[in-house]
C-alpha cells in the first residue's frame, strides 16, 4: 500500500509524534514536508497507509495534535 | 478526594483554629467546672455560716429580752406581789417591742402568774427549761414547743399551714430563753420564760437570704416551716415536705437539692438544742444556675471569640495563601514548561539519532548496490554472465536510495536546526529552573 503523510504544526510536534509512534509500535519515517502540504513545520511523517488508523489512534491517545493527513 | 493546595492550607488553618478553640473551650469548661464547684461550695458554706449567724443573733436577742425582763424592777415587784394585771401589761409591752412570740412569768412552783398575751394563768408549766430557770440557771436554746405549750400561748394558729391542702406540723420550733427572777436577797421568786416561734416566721430567713445572696429555710419535722424560697408562682415555699434525705439530718449535708422547681447547691446543717440534740435543720442554698450560667456564658464567649478568630484568621490567611498559591502556580508553570522543553530536547536527540541511523543504513545499502553494479560491470569472475539490465537495475535502485538519502539529509538538516534552537532554549530553561529552585527555597525558608 502507498504511504500517507502525517503533518503537524511544528517540527517539535513532528519529533514528539515520531517518538510516540515508535513507542506505540507504529513504523514511521521522518521526511521533508511535501510541497503539496501546507504547514508551518518543514518536517512530516510518512507511514504505511495500512497503519494510518493505528497511528492516528496512538497519537490521539498521547494527546499529540495532528495537523492533517496527506494521501 | 483531591484537594488543592489553597484548600489544604486554608483548611489546615481553619482546623487549627477550630481545634484550638474547642480545646480552649473544653479546658475552660473543665477548669471552670472544678473551680466554680469549689467556689460554689465555699459560697454555700459561707452562706450557711452566715445564716447560722443570723439565727444565733436572733437567739441572743431573745435571751437578752428575757434576761432584761427578769431584772426589770416592775416585773420583779409584780412577780413578788403576784400582780397579774401589772405583769401582763409590762410583759405585753416588752414582747411587742422585742418581737417575741410569747413572754410568761411563773412563780417558784412553775405556775403561770402572767402571760404577755393575757392567756390563762395559774396552771403549772411542765417545760424543762422553766424548771432549770427556777433552779437558778439561765437557759437559751432552740426548742421544740409541744402542742400543750402552744395552746395557752395562743400560738397554735401560727404553726398551722398557711395554704389549704397542706397539713402543717403539730409542734412548734422556737428560740426560747428562761431566766430566774431574783429578789434583792438573790432568792428565786419566779422565772421569765419567753421565746420566738419560728414556724411561719420569715425575718431571719429573709435577712439571711438578702444579705448572703442565696435562699434560706428552716426544716422542722418533715416540712419547710419557714423559707425565703419562692414557688414558680412567686409565693413563698412553706409547709411543703422537705426531701427525705434532708429531714432529721444529724450531720451537715452539702449537695444539689431541688426546691420549688429550682435546683440549688444547698447546705443543710442540723439545728441543735442546748443539749446538742438535733431538733431541726437550717437550709441554705444558691441556685445552681448561678454557677452553670457562668460556665455556659464563658464557653459561649470562647466559642464566639473562636469564630471571630476564624474570621480574622481567614481575612489574614486568604490573601497570604492566595499569594503563596499564585507564586507556586507560577513556579509550577515554569517547571512544567521547562520540563516540556527539556524533554523535547531528549526526544529530539533520540529521534535524530534514529534518523541518522536510518540514513546510515540507506547510505550503506546504496554503497552496496553501487559496489555490486561496478563489480558486475567489470564481468563475472566466476564464469557467470553479466547483463546490462542487471547493472542498470542496481544503479536505478541506488539512485532511488540516493533520493531517499537526500530527503534524509534534508530532514537531518532540519532536525539539526531545530535541535540547535531547542538546545539554546534548554540552556535558558535550566537557568530558569535554577531560578525556580531559588524562588521556592525563598518561599519556604524566607531566604535565598
Amino acid at each position: 500500500m502507498p504511504d500517507v503523510v502525517l503533518y503537524f504544526s511544528s517540527n517539535a510536534d513532528t519529533m514528539i509524534a515520531t517518538k510516540t509512534l515508535k513507542d506505540g509500535g507504529v513504523s514511521a519515517k521522518m521526511i521533508p514536508k511535501p510541497a503539496s502540504v501546507t504547514s508551518t513545520a518543514n518536517l512530516a511523517l510518512s507511514v504505511d497507509a495500512a497503519a494510518e488508523a493505528n497511528a492516528i489512534r496512538v497519537l490521539g491517545a498521547a494527546n499529540v495534535a495532528l495537523g492533517g493527513v496527506a494521501r | 478526594m483531591k484537594l488543592g493546595l489553597r484548600t489544604k492550607m486554608i483548611g489546615t488553618l481553619l482546623a487549627a483554629i477550630l481545634i484550638s478553640t474547642a480545646i480552649s473551650a473544653l479546658a475552660a469548661r473543665q477548669t471552670m467546672a472544678t473551680d466554680l464547684n469549689k467556689l460554689a461550695s465555699q459560697q454555700v458554706t459561707s452562706g450557711s455560716t452566715g445564716f447560722a449567724g443570723y439565727w444565733d443573733q436572733k437567739k441572743d436577742s431573745v435571751s437578752l429580752l428575757v434576761s432584761q425582763s427578769a431584772i426589770n424592777d416592775a416585773i420583779k415587784r409584780a412577780a413578788k406581789s403576784r400582780d397579774t394585771k401589772v405583769l401582763e401589761t409590762t410583759l405585753t409591752g416588752i414582747a411587742r417591742q422585742g418581737g417575741l412570740s410569747f413572754l410568761t412569768v411563773v412563780d417558784p412552783g412553775g405556775r403561770v402568774i402572767a402571760r404577755a398575751n393575757a392567756g390563762a394563768v395559774g396552771n403549772k408549766l411542765s417545760s424543762p427549761y422553766i424548771a432549770r430557770a427556777l433552779s437558778g440557771e439561765s437557759v437559751n436554746s432552740a426548742a421544740v414547743l409541744p402542742h400543750d405549750e402552744l395552746e395557752p400561748e395562743q400560738l397554735l394558729p401560727q404553726i398551722e399551714a398557711a395554704a389549704s391542702g397542706h397539713e402543717g406540723v403539730s409542734q412548734g420550733l422556737a428560740l426560747i430563753a428562761a431566766t430566774p427572777i431574783s429578789d434583792e436577797n438573790q432568792r428565786t421568786i419566779g422565772a421569765v420564760y419567753g421565746g420566738l416561734l419560728m414556724n411561719h416566721y420569715y425575718d431571719v430567713v429573709d435577712q439571711a437570704a438578702h444579705a448572703l445572696g442565696g435562699k434560706a429555710a428552716v426544716i422542722f419535722g418533715d416540712q419547710l416551716i419557714s423559707s425565703s424560697i419562692s414557688r414558680p408562682d412567686g409565693t413563698r415555699l412553706v409547709d411543703e415536705n422537705a426531701p427525705e434525705n434532708l429531714r432529721h439530718v444529724k450531720e451537715p449535708y452539702s449537695g444539689i437539692d431541688r426546691e420549688g422547681s429550682v435546683k440549688y447547691l444547698a447546705r443543710v446543717e442540723p439545728l441543735l438544742n442546748d443539749q446538742n440534740q438535733p431538733i431541726a435543720a437550717r437550709w441554705f442554698g444558691v441556685p445552681l444556675a448561678t454557677f452553670t450560667d457562668i460556665q455556659q456564658h464563658t464557653v459561649s464567649s470562647l466559642v464566639l471569640w473562636g469564630l471571630v478568630g476564624i474570621v480574622i484568621g481567614l481575612i489574614i490567611a486568604i490573601p497570604v495563601v492566595d499569594r503563596i498559591s499564585r507564586q507556586l502556580i507560577a513556579r509550577s508553570r515554569q517547571v512544567r514548561d521547562s520540563a516540556k522543553e527539556l524533554s523535547l530536547v531528549i526526544v529530539g536527540s533520540e529521534v535524530s539519532g534514529d534518523h541518522v541511523a536510518q540514513t546510515r543504513e540507506a547510505v550503506e545499502k546504496q554503497g552496496d548496490l553501487l559496489m555490486q553494479a561496478a563489480t558486475e560491470a567489470d564481468g563475472p569472475s566466476s564464469g557467470g554472465v553479466a547483463t546490462a539490465k542487471g547493472v542498470s537495475e542496481k544503479i536505478l535502485a541506488a539512485s532511488a536510495l540516493n533520493a531517499e538519502i537526500l530527503g534524509d539529509v534534508v530532514v537531518i538538516d532540519a532536525l539539526a536546526t531545530e535541535m540547535a534552537e531547542r538546545t539554546q532554549q534548554a540552556v535558558a530553561r535550566v537557568g530558569e529552573l535554577n531560578e525556580v529552585a531559588a524562588g521556592l527555597n525563598k518561599l519556604v525558608t524566607g531566604s535565598k
